[in-house]
């Protein structure tokens, strides 16, 4: 039995299938699970041992030239459509789809005889939920989001069939991801024993669930001078505004600090941490 | 060719007798071995297994080879092993000295047409005494687009494909002509996209929304988001 689990972006999201993935494994010993995931995001998924086989599509290269270069429409259409009918021709007899519209739409386009969950297209109806508990996700987060009682974990492996609580979060960080982190770590001053280590990552996905570099500047000052902590900042290029904020404002107890912000690939964080 | 001031070196073979019947079959390399020009950068080299490679002086002492220097055959043979084929139509860009363009074929048996790209004469020109590929002339579903006029490259190849087709990049002879080549390339997935739009892609997802419809559909929506 081929199984297809889709999720193309956010790390925190990916890892939380873990569970899920090691649930499918027990329930369908025999199965045989691809996994469709962002091209930056193939580290991460390739670790995973109940991950038989990955599919990458660089999405956000993707977005970003239909966005701005019309001239790259026709290739981005032309290796979407070969992957997905390479996914096609898998017959896919259960396909569990993590992610709203772009993966409702690739469950549907790579569709086949099997079942879908979490969510899928069709023409008539536009994006539509076939399983009870993501039309409970959904309903959720439409309505009060402060009433879900869930975590991504639970959603997820009740998304998929199988029982909560499957297994652990999985990532294998490569050795070689984790000499760079050390490295990383002692150009900044921390030894390679260093129990005082915490790491702070201030971003999140969406602009408006930031809670703040003004508001995170107390706690890191409370973690460095009450705590005796040395702080390491971490995050995406994207990030980097925030981190430089936050030193700016602890003034000069933000000496100490380790700003890895922008410095890491998926595998050297994974090291770092 | 756009070798400026590199060193000329003179074409070592006679000249080789598929050029008359080329002339005859494609109108793109119509008049371009009329003159016996000379090599220029490129530089024939025999190798370990005995067949001819070619590398291309770049100046200052630099040189590339464009095929293998110890086995172009195999090399050729892992190339054409690594390629998507999944139609009867085919766009090889960059034939070199046509090993892989020969691979390609004697792997790829149901291919009906092929289509052969290459920007520089010259290395055709050795191609068609090098490697088995002056054979191919004769063939009528075997098309040679020599040279590097883009507009001509570009309207035949979308006045020639009907169906869906898939192209493969020989990259050694790319290389050497990258912007010829994304030209052409750029035409050719023009020329994919919409051939698979009208054909439907021959796989309907929906009651009334063919797949090849539908992955247009995909990209709106990663638009929007």
């Amino acid at each position: 039995m081929n199984i297809l689990v889709i999720r193309t972006h956010r790390f925190g999201d990916i890892l939380q299938t873990s569970p899920m993935l090691r649930g499918l494994r027990e329930k369908f010993p025999d199965g045989k699970i691809s996994f469709l995931t962002g091209s930056d995001m193939t580290d991460l998924v390739s670790s995973n041992p109940d991950v038989d086989e990955v599919f990458s599509i660089p999405e956000k290269e993707y977005r970003w030239f239909l966005k701005n270069r019309p001239e790259q429409h026709p290739r981005v259409y032309n290796e979407l459509y070969d992957l997905l009918s390479e996914l096609r021709g898998r017959d896919f007899r259960l396909i569990v789809n993590r992610q709203y519209e772009f993966g409702a739409m690739a469950a549907w386009l790579v569709g086949g005889v099997g079942e879908t969950r979490g969510g899928t297209f069709s023409p008539e109806e536009g994006f539509v939920f076939t399983d009870d508990a993501s039309r409970e996700l959904f309903e959720t987060i439409r309505t009060d989001r402060r009433r879900n009682g869930r975590n991504l974990v639970d959603w997820g492996c009740r998304i998929a069939g199988v029982s909560p609580g499957c297994g652990d979060m999985v990532f294998r960080v490569p050795e070689t991801a984790r000499s760079d982190a050390g490295h990383l770590l002692a150009e900044g001053g921390a030894k390679g024993d260093d129990d005082s280590l915490v790491a702070v990552q201030m971003g999140a996905a969406r602009s408006f669930r930031q809670w703040g570099a003004e508001n995170y500047t107390p706690v890191i000052r409370w973690l460095i001078k009450d705590r005796n902590k040395r702080v390491v900042l971490l995050g995406s290029e994207d990030e980097e505004g925030l981190a430089e904020t936050a030193v700016r404002c602890l003034g000069p107890e933000g000496n100490g600090v380790i700003n890895l912000t922008g410095a890491t690939d998926l595998n050297t964080l994974g090291g770092v941490l | 060719m756009q070798n400026g001031s590199e060193t000329e070196i003179p074409l070592p073979y006679e000249y080789p007798p598929a050029m008359r019947k080329i002339r005859d079959r494609n109108g793109i390399v119509t008049d371009l071995f009329e003159d016996r020009a000379p090599l220029g950068s490129l530089e024939p080299v025999g190798t370990d297994s005995g067949s001819l490679t070619v590398r291309r002086h770049m100046g200052g002492g630099v040189y590339r080879y464009i095929h293998s220097a110890v086995d172009p055959q195999r090399e050729a043979g892992v190339w054409a092993d690594c390629q998507s084929v999944h139609s009867d139509t085919a766009v090889i860009l960059g034939c070199g000295l046509g090993y892989h363009a020969l691979e390609f074929a004697r792997r790829y048996r149901h291919i009906r047409q092929v289509y052969l790209v290459e920007a520089d004469e010259q290395l055709f020109r050795l191609a068609l005494d090098a490697s088995g590929i002056s054979a191919a002339i004769g063939d009528c579903n075997v098309h040679f687009l020599i040279g590097r006029d883009r507009v001509s490259v570009g309207r035949t190849l979308s006045d020639s494909l009907g169906s869906p087709f898939t192209y493969h990049l020989f990259l050694p002879a790319t290389s050497l002509y990258p912007g010829f080549y994304a030209s052409v390339i750029r035409n050719l997935d023009e020329r994919l996209r919409a051939v698979r739009l009208a054909a439907g892609g021959g796989r309907s997802c929906g009651r009334d929304d063919p797949f090849a419809a539908g992955v247009e559909k995909l990209m709106d929506v990663m638009k929007s988001a």
